[in-house]
């Protein structure tokens, strides 16, 4: 073994344990806490998750203060201790809803005994916005994308099972739309204005797998946003005539309906899809209406064309690279080959016969690490290039669809040379008799063994 | 006691301020003078990352060179883009993008920038809330304190280790591509050429996806956490390993 294979083992090792003994020693998670979702069995949750997923982790804080409080007495004493939270508060509805009704305190959402305190879950704001919550929860029928199933979404991603949870942290950061509301109205103010504006979207509606601010500020629509939309009364409810141009929130939320899903047609840009089914027509109808509070229906129907058409010519660029990139595979040229990278630990078949994951109906959406470069081309193509270019699209930006779909053609003649790259090496191997092993150099590394069996 | 002790405030502030000169001021004289006056601010930013990075900057760089509304000018987040690399450079869009940007750029134009940089006097924190935080013009720029203002001790802590810990993978991802380079460098398989082509790669993977990730986890972007931290580091580090076997396979062939 080269000094450097064992140097780097020993140092992984070193790192393994300081960071595993940092893991350890941050309280607040039940000790046998275990994860959730399809795989729930194959990994353990990270400290920090009881934030992102509270119904199921959160555990209430027992060594600081005892005693049960009254909403007037937890203020008294978070004025000094967190002023923040507590000034957030008395500017929300709940500190004075108005109509006579009684103020919403801490206790009402958090419990009043302080060793058994909760952090609100969706179904405990639902207590009080019932109607908000059963939209909410009703958005699953519409399978993904979808708000309500984030956090099923994340966890039961083969890549959110393997890697090591502290990596896949800033996941559950969006995810967690799921299972709290703070997301889009944050804490301790609860605003609506707040979540109307088009900015409460981004943190998560931003890079490059979903462009949605950049593609909705550069349009006609975001334009117009950007020079007034400060000025406008934010106050009012996401119905016709309240604002001069649409917001995210207007018509994916329209008449405030807590639910986003039931006008996916192209579900993101992520699949192929036949946007004529009946299911579709429903949709493409309810996407007219949105369009038709400002426009002529027949002008709205003719952008949705529009849209269909450019996804019809991305997925015949998509489908071009997937064929280049399976008859590489069929050929056995990829390198490293399945067998000789690290495999999912969740892949129970492929440890017998191993397998690589190529074009999106085999799960493409976690080939990005661990893969060679032709297969990460491809997911960039697919991830990156593409969802820009649907999201230009579907926001109103031509110009940006030009330039994803400009991406998309670079990115195919990238793996194309790729392709004859590999065919010719592979070749001359071939006549040669020779072929050098892959493995050690993708099987093993400090980041590699500290990844292994740490889920 | 007190009494006495906030009248004597209340009739020197307004003598104060009016004795305040005016300005213009370049940097030289103000720390002539803030030396006496405020000698541990001056003397945290002597120290401190801000020293100096362009010889003609200084305390006007951010305040401005007039006395007056000079600690307002300093606390707006614009004050701060223009050098750190504007509105698209990731120190800046991993803090627009998080949470505490969002609601900043919401509602920062109602902030009171008169009001100190501490006791949650901001509703999010702006650039300048953390990193000078309460004022202090110090070398590490940032205290965990500040998150306390509004969050409990509990929650910015555990945030803070999740943090380091997903650094620290980033670092392993970084650190497995700089082995297999040195590696392949020892045993006499690049030639120098491809050592330099190598090289930038490297130099390129920590500069961008490390520096975003370490960006996206401080201010709490999950896309600077994620997508342009550490899946960017994971494409970093395979198109590495496929320059490196696609050097070896070639130089195999060529040998043989």
């Amino acid at each position: 073994m080269p000094r450097a294979l064992i140097l780097g083992a020993a140092l992984s090792a070193v790192l393994s344990v300081a960071l595993f003994s940092a893991w350890a020693a941050v309280a607040g998670m039940k000790k046998d806490a275990a994860g959730r979702g399809l795989y729930g069995g194959d990994w353990t949750p990270n400290p920090v998750h009881e934030y992102w997923d509270p119904g199921a982790y959160h555990q209430p804080e027992t060594e600081i203060v005892e005693g049960r409080f009254t909403g007037t007495e937890c203020v008294e004493c978070h004025q000094g201790v967190t002023p923040g939270i507590v000034q957030d508060w008395r500017t929300s509805r709940h500190a004075a809803p108005g109509d006579g009704k009684a103020s919403v305190t801490c206790a009402a959402c958090h419990g009043d005994d302080h060793q058994a305190l909760r952090l609100p879950t969706p179904s405990d704001c639902g207590n009080c916005h019932e109607r908000q919550h059963g939209q909410f929860l009703a958005e699953r029928r519409y399978g993904f994308p979808s708000h309500a199933l984030a956090m099923d979404r994340a966890v039961n991603a083969k890549h959110f099972v393997d890697k090591p949870k502290a990596e896949v942290t800033a996941c559950l950061q969006c995810h967690s739309v799921a299972t709290k509301c703070d997301s889009c109205h944050t804490r301790h103010r609860f605003s609506t204005a707040e979540a109307r504006r088009p900015e409460a979207c981004l943190t998560c509606h931003s890079g490059p797998p979903h462009p949605d601010d950049e593609t909705y500020f550069a349009s006609a629509h975001g334009q117009r946003y950007l020079a007034d939309g400060s000025a406008w009364d934010w106050s009012k409810s996401l119905k016709k005539d309240n604002y001069p141009v649409p917001t995210c929130a207007y018509c994916h939320m329209r008449n405030g309906n807590h639910q986003v899903a039931d006008k996916a047609i192209w579900k993101f840009g992520l699949l192929e899809v036949n946007p004529h089914k009946s299911e579709n027509k429903v949709k493409r109808k309810r996407w007219i209406a949105v369009c038709a509070d400002c426009h002529k229906e027949d002008e709205a129907a003719a952008w949705l064309r529009e849209l269909d058409k450019e996804r019809q010519n991305a997925w015949s660029v998509l489908d071009e690279a997937e064929d280049i990139l399976r008859s590489v595979r069929a050929d056995g040229l990829l390198y490293p080959a399945p067998g000789e990278r690290p495999l999912y630990p969740v892949d129970t078949i492929e440890k017998i016969w191993p397998w690589a994951r190529i074009g999106l109906h085999e799960g493409q959406a976690s080939a990005f690490y661990n893969v060679s470069s032709i297969e990460r081309d491809f997911f960039e193509m697919w991830y990156f290039d593409n969802l820009g270019a649907y999201k230009a699209a579907a926001h109103g930006v031509p110009a940006k669809v030009l330039e994803g779909h400009n991406k998309m053609d670079l990115s195919l003649e990238i793996i194309r040379r790729e392709a004859a790259r590999l065919r010719s090496l592979g070749a001359a191997e071939k006549t040669k008799g020779l072929r050098i092993n892959p493995a050690p150099l993708w099987l093993r590394g400090p980041y590699t063994d500290f990844n292994h069996g740490r889920n | 006691m007190r009494v006495l002790l906030l009248l004597v405030l209340f009739i020197a502030y307004p003598i104060q301020a009016e004795t305040l000169p005016p300005g213009p001021f370049p940097t030289a004289e103000c720390l002539d003078c803030h030396q006496e006056k405020t000698p541990d601010i001056v003397e945290a930013w002597r120290t401190g990352p801000h020293r100096t990075p362009v010889a003609a900057t200084g305390c006007v760089t951010c305040h401005g060179d007039l006395h007056a509304g000079a600690a307002a000018r300093a606390r707006r987040p614009q004050t701060c883009i223009g050098c750190h690399g504007g509105p698209n450079a990731p120190a800046v869009r991993s803090y627009s993008t998080s949470k505490h940007g969002v609601i900043a750029t919401i509602e920062g134009d109602q902030y009171d920038l008169s009001k100190r940089l501490a006791d949650a006097n901001y509703r999010a924190p702006s650039c300048a809330y953390c990193h000078f935080y309460d004022g202090g013009h110090g070398a590490a720029m940032t205290t965990i304190d500040a998150c306390y203002d509004c969050h409990s001790p509990r929650y910015a802590n555990t945030l803070f280790e999740a943090g380091r810990r997903g650094i620290d993978v980033g670092l392993l991802k970084v650190q497995e591509a700089e082995e297999a380079v040195a590696d392949w460098r020892r045993q006499g398989k690049l030639t120098a050429q491809e050592g330099k082509e190598l090289d930038a790669l490297l130099r390129t993977m920590r500069d961008g996806p490390l520096t975003s990730l370490r960006l996206g986890t401080a201010h709490q972007s999950p896309d600077y956490q994620w997508w342009f931290g550490q899946a960017a580091l994971d494409g970093a580090l395979l198109r590495i390993k496929a320059r490196l076997s696609r050097i070896i396979r070639e130089k195999a062939l060529k040998e043989r």
